[in-house]
């Protein structure tokens, strides 16, 4: 003889503390100087589709600062084509509100993928 | 074997139990542990096995130890008889899921328990550590004793003897 | 919304192994001095198919190795090289390092760097040699793709090395042409696993390549949804390359692009007449590429365009989770996702990436399941059967005429139960040609390290086994081998001196023998040199001075850990870790293994396996009431004991007398615990049961009962490891029943009998 019974949904619990999933978080450095003249971002070792999301966030926060903002990529090993859409779209919208983007240190990585995308002027990345 | 009792509403913090009688005691566990509840019937004796470790039974094409509470709680042995019934229940640990079933003299109510209202578990003596007991709470007219089924079952069956206090996390 | 395309992973990794196995069986059949085309080309394919995959996932060390290969490949493909024994050689080295790498890879585990570099310079050596060794017509477009070669060596980390932009500036040789390209992404480019980025690259290694980039469809910053593509560019290539090489670099975008690729200037005519031929070559798949290249869903487009596209055959296959990446279309596809006018795109239909199984094009229809599919179907086939086996159980008790035609509704049923049981058993076996196909290689690599001839001989290769049987003998049949080839069979001179033929054969053989699988490996070298044995075993105490052993009991000490007669040891075996090991393996497999050998002659080993795992044929025994199984495969006989043959050795207990020998009473009541029905022995009756090598006991039971094929289930699932037991089973009446593991059960006896 067997019966069965039912469990009523217990309350919900996580078990853990957290529930987040989604591409690795890549560690963010980003450096606000309080009342300062620029603001400067650090760009993680990798810029890549799997992140844009995240960049996208990071940058976009960052799109209507008054103050010049620095891009800064000595830290920058790998980007790709969806990195560098952001970037350009990033560095476009300010300049169309005559906001400057600059950019701090240098990679090879970034140059040599602008020039292929063509999009070393758009970035206005240094010659 | 008494049918489903309307539960009476608490509040938030509550959780359902299934109670059930061994001996003169009323013991609660975990409903949602609980996978089914099932009559006697006989079972596969195997080698060399703890004595509260009867035998195993067929449960749906797994293979499930059956242990007797009784024995486990050392209290006499009673007979099986058409009334005795099994609970069987997930227990879960490091090693993953394993279900058992466990042999009581018969099962009450599901009852909502509130968590404020549960006591803590007395020190029952020289009768052994009682890590298996989440605590005492009271339903209708009687003490329930919860108990924590992972701790009481424990992981290792082969090794558990009938008077040993609660088997390695 | 984020893509993880590590859900791909699996199946880049199942189909490129695939790839290599291949392409090794091309190489293995290459004849150096008449080259099959389609063997070649057959091997080119591989090559770069591998290099995409990993180059999308980001296995930049595959992906730069594989580029390599594959500019050697090419160079072959193209005729500019011909192949040479040293070439096929590195070729397979290639296979191999290409192996280790996927694996090291899909075991998150370091890739052994050095032995990578070391064999990619030697390509580059090669490919590098190539003009002094073929004094041909210029070849296409090899001066740019070397030094990207070398510019893409393994680096440690993934990064692009700034020389890649130098190499678009290289100077095109005289044949030059131009080309303007228009390559326009759709949105959902980069969530199929492409990046722009890298076929451009790939591009600037064909030639010079000019870049100009649309970004009209750029939406504002916040409107932009970053996994879409909404930029597009106008390139213009410069060099020698072809129409087909940069319709190459854009195979993993088949179908998420529109590519415009044209000729432009004074060779325009030329190369549009290429074009054209091309383009006519790619006509029937062309007809269905433009429906099928718009389609969302890989899926639908590889079917069809597969057929015509025999060329990408060994990656037509794709994964079976629908939502397969473009890395599963594209190579399927050879015809350009826009054949005639640039007109507007297709629209792209929303094909809902529902569940859809991908045929396999290379044979006749046949589908790639998961394992976990089977086992589940094949759990619930299980259950069935017992379910069947329960009601014809309740039937027997019925009486009238309804129950007689019950009964015969039932006895249908049960023959439909086991004929189902069968197909679904047959579902998870494989020729076991599967794991033979492994040798040839092995044994030539094998046979020129050590100086000797081997010839290799397979039969029975079509013999099906279980999946996971199959999956397991692999090793112990090396092992076996190995053995043979290196202690078995002599080298060539020894062996003409003894009037053998200089090449020794080793055969492996495969039957279905008494409802179980026996695989054979023999050989016709010097057989086991019994004395050697004895004397080695002698002298490591673990046979007395004085006993007296049969060839049978001197060839099972070979079975003993850390025994090896190996004069001394080569580090292909010899180590006298394997045949215990062997015989574990075996033995995990529910099967046994036996040697025979015969001095100057050779030797055979036998494997015997069971056809699957899940289910065994047993003797059912009733002991003190219950109920056991004693698996068939270990009964030698049941009997009934005389008082007369029964006899007590001190030390041994109660053994009895059995075709010549005397073998141990195990009464299992005792060592169960049981009350049995009769505690006389020659009341009751005695299973003869064979453990390991040949170690047979006598089982008292009580009775025995019926036989027949029991399901095998876990007892340590819920409870433990008993020892004795190898599981459980579940009878007709529902009730569970122990199956008895006898090599268990002798250790217990030997135990109990020690102390």
């Amino acid at each position: 003889m067997t019966k069965r019974k039912k469990a009523n949904p217990a309350p919900a619990r996580s078990a853990r503390g957290g529930h987040l999933s989604g591409p690795p978080r890549e560690a963010r450095k980003t450096k606000a100087a309080p009342a300062a003249v620029s603001t400067t971002l650090a760009l993680a070792a990798e810029c890549l589709v799997a992140g844009a999301s995240t960049l996208k966030e990071s940058l976009g926060s960052r799109l209507d600062e008054p103050h010049p903002i620095t891009l800064d990529i000595t830290d920058l090993q790998r980007i790709d084509t969806a990195g560098l859409q952001l970037l350009t779209a990033f560095v476009r919208e300010r300049a169309g509100h005559g906001r400057a983007v600059e950019w701090r240190g240098s990679s090879p990585v970034l140059t040599s993928a602008a020039q292929l995308l063509g999009l070393t002027a758009l970035l206005r990345l240094p010659a | 074997m008494s049918s489903n009792a309307p539960v009476k509403k608490t509040g938030d913090a509550s959780h359902q139990v299934l109670t059930f009688v061994l001996g003169n005691e009323t013991y609660g566990v975990d409903i949602l542990r609980v996978q089914e509840i099932r009559g006697w019937s006989a079972v596969t004796k195997i080698p060399h096995a703890p004595p509260h470790v009867l035998g195993v039974l067929n449960l749906r094409g797994s293979i499930v130890p059956i242990v007797d509470l009784r024995m486990r709680f050392t209290l006499d042995r009673a007979e099986y008889t058409a009334v005795t019934v099994i609970i069987v229940v997930s227990v879960v640990s490091a090693a993953g899921r394993r279900d058992f079933g466990v042999v009581v003299d018969g099962v009450s109510d599901v009852v909502d328990v509130d968590t404020e209202e549960v006591k803590a578990a007395p020190d029952l003596g020289p009768k052994g550590s009682t890590d298996f007991i989440r605590g005492l709470v009271p339903v209708s007219d009687r003490m329930v004793v919860l108990l924590d089924i992972d701790r009481l079952i424990g992981t290792d069956l082969t090794s558990l003897t009938g008077d040993a206090a609660v088997a390695a996390a | 919304m984020t893509i993880d395309l590590t859900q791909f992973h699996d199946a880049f990794f199942e189909e490129s192994f695939e790839a290599l196995d291949s392409m090794e069986a091309a190489l293995l059949k290459l004849d150096i001095g008449a080259p099959d085309k389609e063997l070649i080309n057959t091997i080119f394919r591989v090559a770069h198919s591998i290099k995409g995959g990993s180059a999308t996932f980001g296995f930049s060390d595959i992906a730069s190795f594989t580029h390599s290969l594959e500019t050697l490949l090419d160079e072959l493909r193209s005729g500019t090289m011909q192949v040479t024994l040293a070439m096929s050689d590195l070729l397979l080295k290639s296979v191999d390092v290409m192996r280790a790498m996927l694996r090291a890879v899909q075991q998150k585990k370091p890739i052994d760097a050095q032995k990578v570099s070391d064999l990619q310079f030697d390509l580059e050596l090669m490919i590098a040699q190539k003009d002094t060794a073929v004094a041909s017509a210029p070849a296409p477009a090899a001066p740019a793709s070397a030094p990207a070669a070398s510019a893409s060596a393994p680096a440690a980390s993934g990064s692009a090395p700034a020389a890649s932009a130098q190499a678009a500036v290289i100077d095109a040789p005289p044949t030059a042409t131009r080309w303007q390209i228009e390559f326009r992404p759709f949105p959902e480019l980069f969530a199929r696993g492409n990046d722009p980025l890298r076929m451009l690259r790939e591009l600037s290694e064909l030639g010079s390549l000019e870049t100009t980039v649309d970004v009209n469809a750029l939406p504002g910053f916040a409107a932009i949804d970053p996994q879409s593509c909404y930029m597009a560019w106008s390139l213009q290539l410069t060099g020698a390359v072809e129409e087909s090489a940069i319709r190459q670099v854009f195979d993993w975008a088949e179908g998420d692009c529109e590519l415009t690729i044209k000729p432009v200037g004074e060779s325009a005519s030329a190369a549009t007449a290429a074009a054209q031929g091309a383009a006519s070559a790619k006509q029937p798949a062309a007809t269905s590429a433009p429906a099928s290249a718009s389609a969302t869903s890989a899926s639908a487009a590889s079917a069809p365009a597969t057929s015509a596209s025999g060329p990408s055959a060994p990656v037509a296959s794709a994964p079976t989770a629908a939502s397969a990446p473009a890395a599963a279309a594209a190579p399927s596809t050879s015809a350009p996702a826009t054949a005639p006018a640039p007109a507007a795109p297709p629209k792209l239909e929303a094909v809902p990436k529902a569940e859809v199984p991908i045929e396999k094009m290379a044979d006749s229809g046949s589908i790639r399941v998961s394992v976990e599919k089977i086992d589940e179907l094949m759990n619930t086939v299980g259950e069935l059967v017992i379910t069947q086996a329960m009601l014809s159980q309740l039937g027997s008790k019925l009486e009238g005429t309804t129950a007689e035609k019950l009964r015969a509704g039932l006895a249908q049923l049960e023959r439909n139960m086991r004929e189902l049981q069968e197909t679904v058993m047959r579902v998870r076996m494989l020729p076991i040609n599967v794991v033979f196909s492994r040798f040839p290689r092995m044994v030539r690599d094998l046979a020129q390290r050590l100086g000797k001839q081997i010839d290799l001989k397979l039969t029975g290769e079509q013999t099906e086994l279980d999946k996971t049987v199959l999956e397991k003998i692999g090793d112990p049949l090396v092992h076996l081998v190995r053995n043979s080839i290196d202690h078995g069979i002599e080298s060539p001179e020894k062996r003409l001196a003894a009037g053998k033929s200089a090449a020794g054969t080793v055969h492996l053989d495969a039957c279905h023998r008494g409802g179980n699988i026996a695989v054979e490996v023999s050989d016709d070298g010097g057989g086991l040199d019994k004395n050697r044995i004895l004397a080695k075993a002698r002298d490591r105490g673990l046979v007395g001075p004085n006993d007296v052993l049969t060839d049978e009991q001197i060839y099972e000490l070979i079975f003993l850990p850390g025994f090896s007669t190996a004069e001394k040891t080569t580090d292909v075996s010899g180590r006298g870790v394997g045949m215990d090991v062997v015989r574990r393996n075996i033995k995990e497999l529910g099967g046994k293994i036996e040697l025979r050998s015969d001095l100057g002659k050779g030797s055979k080993t036998i494997i015997t396996l069971p056809l699957t795992l899940a289910i065994v044929d047993g003797q059912s025994v009733s002991v003190g009431g219950e109920t056991y199984i004693v698996p068939l495969i270990s009964i030698v006989e049941s009997m009934q004991l005389k008082a007369a043959n029964v006899s007590r050795l001190s030390g041994r207990g109660e053994v009895f007398s059995f075709r010549g020998y005397y073998l141990p009473i195990v009464r299992l009541h005792e060592l169960f615990g049981l009350e049995p029905r009769t505690r006389v022995l020659d009341e009751g009756l005695v299973v003869v049961a064979e453990g390991e090598g040949h170690q047979r006991i006598g089982l008292f039971v009580d009775d025995l009962l019926g036989q027949q094929q029991v399901v095998i289930k876990s007892l340590e699932a819920n409870y433990g490891h008993v020892e004795g037991v190898s599981g459980a089973t579940i009878l007709g009446d529902g009730s569970v029943a122990l199956i008895l593991d006898i090599p268990g059960l002798i250790r217990a006896t030997n135990i109990r009998s020690a102390a």
